[in-house]
């Protein structure tokens, strides 16, 4: 060998060893094989990594590698790879192979290699180990899905809009719950806007430009949004900045809506009864005042008039001779007639308002004045025992009258158990007619009874256990009772509890 | 006026009780006056006559249960019920449970005495039957079976033949019994006999 030759020799064992170190640097599998798929060299650290020496490779067929030979199949599409590229084609897949360390994806392939007249000289195989990309695709995958299936579940629909394009990409199930189909809304910030209800756009908005404007973590708000069919849907919308520009300036808004008009619907029927029985309770409330008033006044105004009548009798012969004594008492009594008038007016006014009677069914009454009290009574812990047979006769009264007296005692019973003391919490109400044909109502709690000094007086007006109470609540249920000939009376342990038996006279139908 | 008709008033407020009780006893009228139900029951006896003026709204026993009672017990007082504030629906039960009448406790005075004499008037009158009734009880424990037999064919208008007859007795003992009848309940005709059998019965 020349000085020359072993200069050149040196000089390409040099390239040679650089150009290995260089492969054995990557961490890509490389396999160089002569046309006939027989290995001529492979870079080694990536072997190693898989349980495989590259000296024992070099020479053999890539075909036959021991990193597929446990699988035919896997082999076999090696072996069609290696076919093809000796008939000059690029092969590239993803190919699975079971290591030491698990399953693996490599991204795979062969291709030939040609001299300048386009003969193949040699094959090259390279692979790259994805398995960690693929896996992350494959978790996020998984974990769209399994999103959109809770999504789905939760009857939710999910939007997101790029502030920088005005795009707005959504889920099938968003537009389908407003009864679109998907390909129905343009993908477009306006194109939601437009559906909102005018009514709820500006609110909405504030909502948004509040987060936008990084006053708030999230926005959380309620609004209608029109349906297909043209009706108004409620829809409860949760959403919050996600992506800001590298300025700091929000990109991307997203988040979840959910079809809460059932929800609506229920809530504004409960406030309507609410309402409605508030209405009844004020109603009641005045003519109860009225009525108290009058009754206060009337007693000391009658006891007047009769004095003073009774001394135009007693004294006539002394009146007789003073003449202006009597005429100061005729004043008088006209005066007290006359005050008596007033009230009797104001009482006539407030009884205008009311008498609508009709046959009214308790169980039916206590279910509507429980309903807007369900919250309140779990709230509080409280369990309700309804005891009212469906046989039970209906009621010929005023439905706000009934109304009212179930709500005051419910009520009662219910404050009556809101004290930290009062562990068993239990409400009942239990129907019968008794014996002597008379509806009895019984309206008992498990709180802490009533003092017997209050329970003697118990329902005289402004009379009341509670600090804030007026009580009203008691005299207005003995007023009720009593103008339908019935009875209210209570039964209280302290300690225990208490009981409100009401009696009410049954009218039989009239043919 | 009989020194022993009065009228009872229970009234739980005490001024409208006393000035009751001055308006009525400004005519002369002798007064009673109680401040409950409860107090009433246990000072009122029976077989006096007179009316009563009753509240109808008093705790305790109220007054509607108080004229549900006197009804089923002293059906000879006569019960003016005194509303508070004219409640129609108050009164028509209170007339339907047996009230003589009602007034309204801010009615005018004359009003109030005028209603009050009706009632007495109807007291007394109904005293008086009540009073009649007992002694007419009385005086029938006195009567032989016979005679009361006897008594109970002649108030259906039996002739005394036929009396005879039906008893198997002679019409000269019919005419006897009929004698001692009429003596024993001490009323002085036949129409007056029947009266009086009828309206106590």
């Amino acid at each position: 060998m020349t000085t020359t030759e072993k200069a050149v020799g040196e000089s390409l064992e040099l390239e040679h060893n650089l150009l290995r170190r260089a492969l054995d640097g990557l961490f890509v599998y490389a396999v160089l094989m002569d046309p006939n798929g027989k290995i001529i060299e492979a870079n080694n650290s990536p072997l190693i990594s898989i349980g495989i020496r590259r000296e024992d490779c070099i020479g053999t067929q890539f075909g036959d590698s021991g990193a597929w030979a446990y699988d035919p199949d896997v082999q076999a599409r090696v072996k069609s790879a290696v076919l093809s590229a000796q008939r000059g084609e690029t092969v590239r897949y993803d190919a699975h192979l079971s290591t030491a360390k698990g399953v693996i994806t490599i991204d795979f392939s062969i291709a030939p290699i040609f001299d300048t007249e386009g003969h193949i000289t040699q094959l090259v195989a390279c692979g790259v180990d994805i398995s960690k990309r693929r896996n992350a695709e494959n978790a996020l995958r998984r974990s769209e899905e399994r999103l959109e299936l809770a999504m789905l579940g939760a009857e939710l629909g999910w939007w997101d809009w790029d502030i920088q394009t005005g795009e707005a990409a959504f889920s099938e199930h968003w537009a389908n719950m407003l009864g679109y189909d998907f390909n129905d809304i343009q993908p477009t910030f306006e194109a939601w806007e437009h559906l909102v209800h005018p009514d709820d756009l500006a609110k909405v908005k504030r909502a948004v430009i509040d987060n936008l404007d990084a006053k708030t973590p999230f926005f959380e708000i309620e609004y209608r949004i029109l349906s297909k069919n043209n009706e108004w849907k409620w829809i409860l919308g949760r959403g919050k900045v996600v992506t800001c520009t590298t300025d700091g300036k929000p990109a991307r808004v997203t988040g979840i809506d959910m079809d809460i008009s059932s929800r609506k619907d229920l809530e504004e029927r409960l406030r309507q009864r609410q309402e409605e029985l508030y209405y009844a309770q004020r109603l009641t409330a005045a003519g109860e005042l009225t009525a108290i008033v009058a009754h206060e006044l009337n007693q000391p105004l009658g006891a007047i008039n009769n004095y003073v009548g009774g001394s135009l009798l007693r004294f006539r012969e002394l009146l007789s001779a003073n003449p202006s004594l009597a005429e100061v008492l005729q004043q008088t009594l006209r005066l007290t007639q006359r005050a008596i008038a007033v009230i009797h007016g104001i009482r006539v006014l407030v009884r205008k308002q009311e008498s609508k009677l009709d046959w009214v069914s308790l169980e039916a009454m206590a279910e509507d004045v429980f309903i807007p009290l369900r919250t309140e009574l779990s709230n509080k812990q409280i369990r309700v025992s309804l005891d009212i047979p469906s046989s039970l006769p209906p009621l010929w009264c005023e439905k706000v009258h009934l109304q009212q007296l179930l709500l005051n005692l419910i009520l009662n019973a219910t404050q009556a158990m809101d004290t930290p003391g009062c562990s068993q919490r239990k409400l009942s109400l239990c129907a019968k007619v008794n014996a002597n044909h008379k509806l009895e109502i019984t309206v008992s709690d498990t709180g802490p009874g009533i003092s017997p000094e209050i329970a003697a007086r118990l329902f005289e007006p402004f009379v009341s256990t509670k600090a804030e109470g007026i009580g009203l609540g008691l005299s207005i249920c003995r007023t009720i009772v009593e103008a339908y000939g019935g009875h209210i009376s209570a039964r209280s342990v302290l300690g225990q509890g208490t009981a409100f038996d009401v009696v009410l006279p049954l009218v039989i139908e009239e043919k | 006026m009989n020194d022993d008709v009065k009228v009872y008033i229970v009234d739980d407020d005490c001024d409208m009780r006393n000035s009751i009780q001055w308006l009525l006893e400004s005519v002369n009228l002798r007064v009673c006056a109680y401040e409950s139900a409860e107090r009433f029951l246990a000072e009122y006896s029976d077989n006096r006559p007179g009316c009563l003026l009753l509240d109808v709204r008093m705790p305790g026993m109220g007054g509607l249960r108080l004229l549900e009672y006197l009804q089923s017990m002293h059906r000879h007082l006569p019960v003016i019920m005194f509303t508070g504030y004219g409640d129609v629906e108050m009164a028509v039960r209170a007339l339907k449970a047996g009230a003589f009448d009602f007034i309204e406790k801010t009615a005018a005075h004359q009003l109030i005495l005028e209603r009050v004499q009706l009632a007495m008037e109807a007291g007394k009158n109904l005293h008086l039957r009540e009073v009649e009734r007992t002694k007419f009880q009385q005086l029938l424990t006195q009567l032989s079976p016979r005679e009361h037999e006897v008594m109970l064919r002649i108030i259906q208008g039996q002739p005394n033949k036929v009396i005879a007859i039906e008893l198997g007795l002679s019409e000269r003992t019919v005419e006897k019994h009929r004698t001692s009848v009429m003596g024993k309940t001490q009323v002085r005709s036949l129409a007056e006999l029947i009266r009086i059998f009828y309206l106590h019965k």
